[in-house]
């Protein structure tokens, strides 16, 4: 019996060779699928750039706003093929196009589950015909209707399946497997399963929750193609402890079935995104911030609905959070301006971080711990399409992007979104999705900058000027997502943070240099959430400007920005986080170059048609201080330690 | 009580909605307001109208019970066949959106369905893979050490330092490469690095620049956005075409994407020649 015996010496060996490059970037990530291995594989990680947040015509909110593209062409988008954009002309050719100069390395197509089925808009909860008046009013008011469509499903506390979806919703769900299928099929058509890993797909949707109008949409993103029959959606699974119940239950008995939750747009949940308390009101226990904290690895921190870091008043004094900011609190206020309040601190992720560490304080186990990254939410298909001077809109709560109307191509308080960031030793779904569990992530508002950061307990003053700089972080510390190791016991100085910020390299579009690197921190004292901004690096005062009539940008930034930092005001006793903002030279908003070409000039109103009335809206600046975002790292007090 | 009379109900709303949409002004134009030539429908307009008359509308249960409920709320008979008949004589899926965008994506897929019936042959998706190779071609690659000089620390000597070192390098400081020049956080060797591999670190300069380069001694220097690099080129390999084994599933979802494409433009030109033929009514 010789051979099984052989087999079985051949598999070991196999799975040996298998885990030999693994094991040399000290964190191994396990082949779960079918692939050749890629020929670009650094142990040291690579920064890979994505958008994990678009929607195609597959999404009711974007096919009535004309988008045709499905998940296929978003994908050919991303990898660098020119996408058409509603409007379209008789014969189907759009009279738009957009193109990226640079592809992105991975997407996920993320559309509305709820809308699969195309029934969304359909309940009307005990208002006889109420929902054959949105579809009427919006062929004249389409934002209008846009907002009572989703009042009626997604904003439901209670959403219930409708009447002719059968007792048990089986015609809604058989409705929706065609769309499914497609989405599943545009994401292996797409992944680059050849040694070259030039491009990763994952398979995703959007679950649409917005009780009360305030939104709680999370997107779902699978590790590989072992995914459900069908998406769980917001209508079986209203609170986001039961889509994790559900899908983990969906998952069970497919192998290779893993999935995470990202967060989106907690500046218009009106503070509801991150509840420490459950269904039924009474605060969440260890298990429930254990299962939060295992199932949401990541948070969106900025998109075309604006940044969600923090607010300027909001429990901060830090002036950067100006930056991309909502004038209103949920989507409700968004079309009745008289019911417009400042977004409450818990609809920005600084805070809901500080909280995470209050609650870890009070049940030994942090439900909010969570690392950034960015990307669009584009509604036209557009994947990757943040380019501030090639903006068309993208849609959705947007402006719909079929106008031919004259003014700017979306609302003014909107923006092109931002970029997912992973590091990861190659461009495969299993390295990536590992990534993102351990959240080595980082955010941007649209630039590509390389951003390294780690956290340890005695990092050598010079490491910048060494060679091994990237070695010695992982050897000696954590990278950003991390928890610091234990505290060495001897030495009572508070931890190090080695920071390596390199400006975007570009790739045939304007690209502006740094400005600064900070530390913010966050930590409770005396069971007060507080925080400190720490100016690590660059130059706050550097005189870049822009000449606003050409955007041309003006003075000098820097090319790199490398420091190792030292909490100066550590306390051993108290649990904190330390998380790093790149900041670029300030460069042209998109509603700048959109306004210099339609000739508006604010000085002379004459120049100022009414379509471009926002132009001149001085609430909205001029100009933008492009960033990045990365992921915390957290120092828990050795008392508390859990192994 | 109000007459259950459907039509009394509807113009009443229409009137409503008409005072409504005048009383909010003019906003951008929907679904359906697209730009077209005169008497020329547009391909959304085609494509609704051919379900229409192809029925489409009446074998699907969402239009079906969207249109009868829009129909209870506007009165009218208990019995759901007399209803619906209503529902269709009053143009209530004209004015339902999303009646309307069910029937036009049914139309597409029923249109596209014809095109992805077959499983395409090894020889047609070779075909396809031959007739798109810059599509599949894997990447032209290269393996390279390179010396960083930084343009922030070495400042106007930068050129004169990159020309000094470029001259006293040989190949046994291939292996010391990291160790040589200022410090920065990017490998210093890339076993295996396409264009995009380097381009996402370097800039495209710099990766247009490294593929160029002949294996087997120290050039440049190269720019990037950080200063300059000196580079050693162990070993290119050329772009190639893949063998279909191993691009199969990505090469079938292209080609159905064509056929489906190419499939839906025929059939939309198909129906705009018969609309046109009679007169702007549906073929029969």
């Amino acid at each position: 019996m010789n051979s099984p015996t052989r087999a079985a010496r051949a598999l070991t060996l196999v799975a040996l060779w298998s885990l030999v490059p693994s094991l040399a970037a000290g964190a191994p990530f396990a082949r779960s699928e079918g692939r050749e291995p890629c020929a670009s594989y650094n142990p040291l990680r690579t920064p890979y750039f994505g958008d994990l947040h678009v929607h195609t015509a597959l999404s009711l909110d974007a096919s009535t706003q004309g988008t045709r593209a499905l998940p296929a062409d978003a994908y050919r988008f991303a990898r660098g093929e020119p996408l058409g954009v509603q409007p379209f002309d008789a014969d189907g050719h759009a009279l738009r196009h957009l193109r990226l100069t640079r592809p992105l390395d991975f997407a996920a197509v993320t559309d509305h589950a709820e809308l699969f089925g195309e029934l969304t808009v359909c309940q009307t909860p005990g208002a006889p015909g109420y929902d054959a008046l949105p579809c009427i009013i919006y062929r004249h008011w389409p934002r209008l209707a846009f907002f009572l469509a989703n009042s009626q499903v997604s904003n439901s506390t209670a959403p219930r399946r409708f009447a002719f979806c059968g007792a048990d919703g089986n015609v809604c769900r058989t409705a929706a497997r065609t769309p499914w299928r497609v989405v599943q099929d545009a994401a292996e058509g797409a992944y680059d399963r050849t040694g070259a890993c030039r491009f990763t797909t994952f398979v995703g949707y959007e679950w649409t929750g917005a009780p009360g109008s305030n939104n709680i949409h999370r997107n779902v993103i699978f590790r590989g193609d072992a995914v459900p029959d069908l998406p769980v959606t917001y209508v079986e699974a209203p609170r986001p402890e039961e889509l994790w119940q559900q899908l983990t239950d969906a998952c069970r008995g497919r192998p290779g079935c893993e999935f995470l939750t990202i967060p989106h747009n907690s500046n218009l949940s009106n503070g509801l995104m991150y509840q420490t308390v459950t269904a039924d009101g009474s605060p969440i226990t260890a298990a429930d911030a254990g299962a939060r904290a295992a199932m949401e690895p990541l948070a969106e921190v900025m998109q075309h609905k604006g940044d969600s870091e923090c607010r300027l008043g909001a429990e901060t004094t830090d002036e950067l959070c100006g930056f991309e900011k909502l004038p209103y609190q949920n989507f409700q206020a968004s079309y009745i301006p008289w019911l417009a309040a400042p977004a409450p601190a818990m609809s920005f992720l600084r805070n809901v971080l500080k909280e995470g560490l209050a609650q870890e304080e009070r049940l030994g186990v942090n439900p909010f711990k969570f690392g950034l990254v960015g990307s669009t939410d584009s509604h036209i298909a557009a994947a990757g399409g943040v380019r501030e001077d090639q903006f068309l809109g993208h849609g959705g709560a947007g402006s719909p992007p079929d106008s031919a109307a004259p003014g700017l191509p979306d609302d003014i308080e909107l923006n092109p979104g931002g970029l997912a960031v992973l590091w990861a030793e190659e461009n495969s779904r299993d390295a990536l999705f590992a990534a993102m569990r351990r959240r080595e992530a980082y955010g941007t508002s649209g630039p590509r900058m390389n951003v390294r950061f780690f956290g340890g307990w005695d990092y050598p003053e010079d490491l910048c000027t060494r060679p091994d700089f990237v070695e010695r972080g992982y050897d000696d510390g954590v990278p950003m997502g991390g928890d610091l190791p234990a505290r060495p016991a001897a030495g009572a100085r508070g931890p190090t943070f080695a920071v390596w910020a390199l400006r975007d390299p570009g790739g045939g579009e304007p690209t502006a240099p740094l400005q600064r690197v900070q530390i913010i921190k966050g930590w409770i004292e005396n069971g007060q959430a507080r925080e400190q901004v720490y100016e690590v690096a660059g130059d706050l005062n550097n005189g870049a400007s822009v000449d606003l009539a050409s955007c041309t940008p003006r003075g000098s930034g820097f090319d790199q920005l490398c420091t190792v930092w030292r909490d100066p005001a550590f306390d051993a006793a108290q649990r904190a986080f330390y998380y790093a903002r790149v900041v670029q030279n300030p460069t042209c908003r998109w509603s700048t170059y959109a306004c210099n070409a339609a000739g508006v000039d604010c000085r002379n109103p004459a120049t100022v048609p009414e379509a471009f009335a926002p132009c001149c809206d001085r609430r909205y600046p001029a100009t933008v201080r492009e960033r990045a975002w990365t992921s915390p790292i957290w120092y828990t007090p050795a008392t508390e330690r859990v192994s | 009580m109000l007459p259950r009379r459907p039509a009394i109900h509807f113009i009443s709303a229409g009137a409503l909605l008409f005072l409504f949409a005048g009383w909010i002004g003019p906003t951008a134009p929907g679904d359906g307001a697209r730009p077209r030539a005169p008497g020329v429908l547009d391909e959304d307009e085609l494509l609704y109208r051919a379900a229409l008359a192809r029925g489409l509308d009446r074998d699907d249960p969402v239009v079906q019970e969207r249109l009868l409920r829009n129909m209870r709320f506007l009165g009218g008979a208990a019995d759901p066949a007399a209803l619906y008949r209503d529902a269709l004589a009053l143009g209530l899926a004209d004015s339902d959106l999303v009646v309307r965008r069910r029937l036009i994506d049914c139309m597409r897929r029923a249109l596209q369905e014809p095109a992805l019936a077959g499983e395409p042959s090894d020889a047609e998706l070779q075909a396809y893979l031959d007739a798109h190779a810059a599509r599949f071609a894997t990447p032209a690659r290269v393996w390279l050490s390179q010396v960083f000089l930084s343009r922030a620390r070495r400042g106007a000597a930068l050129e004169a330092d990159a020309q000094r070192l470029l001259g006293r390098l040989g190949p046994a400081d291939v292996a010391r490469a990291s160790a040589l020049g200022d410090a920065l956080a990017l490998p210093s060797e890339l076993r295996s690095a396409s264009a995009q591999d380097l381009a996402r670190l370097f800039g495209p300069r710099f990766a247009t620049a490294a593929l160029a380069l002949e294996p087997g001694r120290w050039q440049g220097p190269l720019a990037s956005p950080y200063g300059v690099h000196l580079v050693w080129v162990h070993e290119r390999t050329p772009a190639a075409l893949p063998a279909l084994a191993s691009v199969r599933a990505e090469v079938r979802g292209a080609w159905r994407d064509d056929r489906a494409a190419a499939a839906l433009r025929d059939a939309v030109r198909a129906l705009r020649d018969q609309y046109a033929a009679g007169d702007g009514h549906p073929p029969g």
